[in-house]
C-alpha cells in the first residue's frame, strides 16, 4: 500500500467519522455567543412579548459585556441587535449608541445602520 | 456503534482490495473557485423560502443561521433588525422580499452577497422505537456586483429521538414510553446543525483565521458515478431508487439517536425514489429553473464530481437533466469536463 492509498484510507475513515457525528474537534470559536441562537429563536416565536424581549436583551448584554471584558470582538450584528432591543424598550439614547458601536466595529454595516438611525431619529 | 464498526471495516476492506467506492479528493479553491475571486465580506441572509408543509420551520432556520455563518468569518447583517427594517417598508412576505432586485438590496444594505435559503424537504415520522425529522436545505450565495451565484450547497439533517437498536423487547417497551413522553424534537437544534453543516465547506471570510489559506484544504467526496467512453455512468439506484409508487422522502438509510447533518455527495446512502423525483424550483436573474438536489451547480449548470473532475451533464432548457439507458446501464451525456488537480498528489 503506497502513501496515497494510506492517505485515502485515512480520509475515508474521517468521512465515516464525520458521517456518524464523532469527527475531529472544531476550531476554537471566533466569538463569544452565550445562549444567542436559543434566545434568538425564542424572540422570533414570541415577537413583541415583553418577557422574551427583556430576556433577549439580557442575553445580548451578557455577550457584549463578556466579549468586551475579554478584549474579544463582539460577533457581527449583536451590537446592532442590542440597540434594537433597547429601542423596543423605549431607551432611544442607548439604542443609538449601540447602533453606532456596530458601525465602528463593522464599517461594512454603515450603509444599513445609517438608514436605521435615520428612522429612529426621525421617530422623535 | 456496532453498525459503525461494520460500515468502517467494509470500507476498509474495499479500499484495501482496491475495488471499493471511488472517492475524489479536490482542493477547496477548485471546488469553490468563485468564492476566491469574489471575496465577499458582508452577507445579507434573506428569509428562507419554505416549500414544505412545515410552516413553523422557517423561523428556526432564520434565527440559527447567524452564528455558524459569522463563525466562518463573514459579516452577517442582524436578522431581527433586517426583518424590522423591511417590515417598516411594508415588506413582510418572504416571497415578496426574495423578489427585491439584487441591485436594490445592495443599495439599501451595502451587502457584498445575498444568501438565499430553500427549505425543500421536511419529513417526519415515528414508529414503536422512535421518532424522526429529516430536513433538506439548499443555500445559494449571490454576488451583488456581478449578480452571479458564487456558491451553492445542499445540506441534509435529521433528528432521531428514541432508542438505538439492539435493546431487545425491553428496549422496545421502554422506547415506546420514551417516544410517548418525549413530545418534541428541538427544531432550533436541528436547524442549527443543518445550517452549520451547510457552511462546513464554505471558504472562510475575511474575519476567519484561515481566510484565503483554506484554498489548499482537501475535500473528499464519494464519487456518485463513473466516467467511461465520454459518458457519465451512474447506478440503477441513482436513476430509479427504491422504485416505490408513493413519494419517497430523501432520508438516510439508518439513523442514530440525536441530531446529525451532512453535505451529501453520494445518494447511495439515502432512501430515495430516483434522482428525477427531487427537483426544486429556483429563481435566478435569468428566469426560473428546475434544480436537482442530487447535483452540484456552477453558474446554473449541474455537475457531479467524479474521478477528480467536475463532470457537467447535459440539461434541457427548463433545467431537466435527462438520462439514457443502454443494455441495462444508465448514463448522462456530458456537456463539459473540468479537470481538477488531485489534492493528494498535488
Amino acid at each position: 500500500m503506497n502513501n496515497i492509498q494510506i492517505k485515502k484510507v485515512l480520509i475515508v475513515l474521517t468521512v465515516v467519522l464525520l458521517f456518524t457525528g464523532c469527527g475531529p474537534q472544531p476550531k476554537p470559536p471566533l466569538y463569544h455567543w452565550g445562549t444567542y441562537s436559543k434566545s434568538s429563536s425564542e424572540f422570533f416565536h414570541t415577537q413583541g412579548e415583553p418577557e422574551a424581549l427583556q430576556k433577549h436583551k439580557d442575553v445580548l448584554e451578557e455577550i457584549v459585556n463578556t466579549s468586551e471584558s475579554n478584549n474579544q470582538r463582539v460577533a457581527p450584528g449583536l451590537y446592532a441587535e442590542l440597540g434594537q432591543m433597547y429601542f423596543k424598550l423605549g431607551q432611544r439614547e442607548k439604542a443609538i449608541s449601540y447602533l453606532e458601536k456596530e458601525k465602528t466595529t463593522y464599517p461594512e454595516s454603515s450603509i444599513f445602520i445609517d438608514q436605521v438611525l435615520k428612522q429612529i431619529r426621525g421617530n422623535q | 456503534m456496532r453498525k459503525f464498526v461494520v460500515f468502517a471495516s467494509v470500507i476498509m476492506t474495499f479500499v484495501l482490495t482496491g475495488c471499493g467506492p471511488k472517492i475524489s479528493i479536490i482542493k477547496n479553491a477548485q471546488l469553490h473557485s468563485q468564492m476566491y475571486t469574489s471575496k465577499p465580506l458582508s452577507i445579507l441572509v434573506l428569509p428562507a423560502k419554505n416549500t414544505t408543509t412545515a410552516a413553523e420551520a422557517t423561523d428556526y432556520f432564520r434565527s440559527t443561521i447567524t452564528q455558524p455563518l459569522a463563525e466562518k468569518g463573514y459579516y452577517v447583517f442582524p436578522v431581527h433588525l433586517v426583518d424590522a427594517f423591511l417590515k417598516s417598508e411594508n415588506m413582510i412576505d418572504p416571497e415578496i422580499i426574495r423578489q427585491i432586485p439584487i441591485s436594490k438590496l445592495k443599495e439599501v444594505f451595502g451587502a457584498d452577497a445575498i444568501l438565499y435559503v430553500d427549505i425543500n424537504a421536511w419529513d417526519t415520522g415515528y414508529n414503536l422505537i422512535g421518532s424522526h425529522v429529516d430536513v433538506g436545505l439548499t443555500f445559494s450565495l449571490v454576488d451583488t456586483r456581478s449578480e452571479e451565484e458564487i456558491w451553492q450547497k445542499n445540506a441534509y439533517a435529521y433528528s432521531y429521538q428514541g432508542l438505538d437498536g439492539n435493546n431487545g423487547i425491553i428496549g422496545l417497551i421502554v422506547s415506546a414510553m420514551v417516544t410517548a413522553i418525549n413530545t418534541g424534537t428541538d427544531y432550533g437544534e436541528l436547524a442549527y446543525v443543518a445550517n452549520r453543516a451547510g457552511f462546513a465547506f464554505l471558504p472562510e471570510g475575511p474575519y476567519g483565521t484561515d481566510y484565503m489559506k483554506d484554498a489548499n484544504i482537501s475535500i473528499t467526496l464519494h464519487d456518485p458515478g463513473k466516467l467511461k467512453d465520454g459518458r457519465l455512468y451512474v447506478s440503477k439506484y441513482f436513476i430509479k431508487g427504491l422504485e416505490k409508487e408513493e413519494p419517497v422522502p430523501l432520508t438516510v438509510r439508518s439513523r442514530q439517536k440525536g441530531y446529525f447533518a451532512l453535505v451529501p455527495s453520494n445518494y447511495e446512502f439515502f432512501n430515495h425514489n430516483g434522482y428525477s423525483n427531487y427537483y426544486i424550483t429556483q429563481k435566478t436573474k435569468n428566469g426560473t429553473f428546475l434544480r436537482n438536489r442530487f447535483f452540484e451547480y456552477t453558474g446554473g449548470f449541474p455537475y457531479l464530481i467524479c474521478d477528480n473532475k467536475k463532470v457537467y451533464v447535459e440539461i434541457e432548457a427548463d433545467g431537466i437533466i435527462p438520462y439514457s439507458e443502454k443494455n441495462g446501464e444508465y448514463y448522462f451525456n456530458i456537456r463539459e469536463i473540468v479537470e481538477l488537480e488531485d489534492a493528494v498528489e498535488g
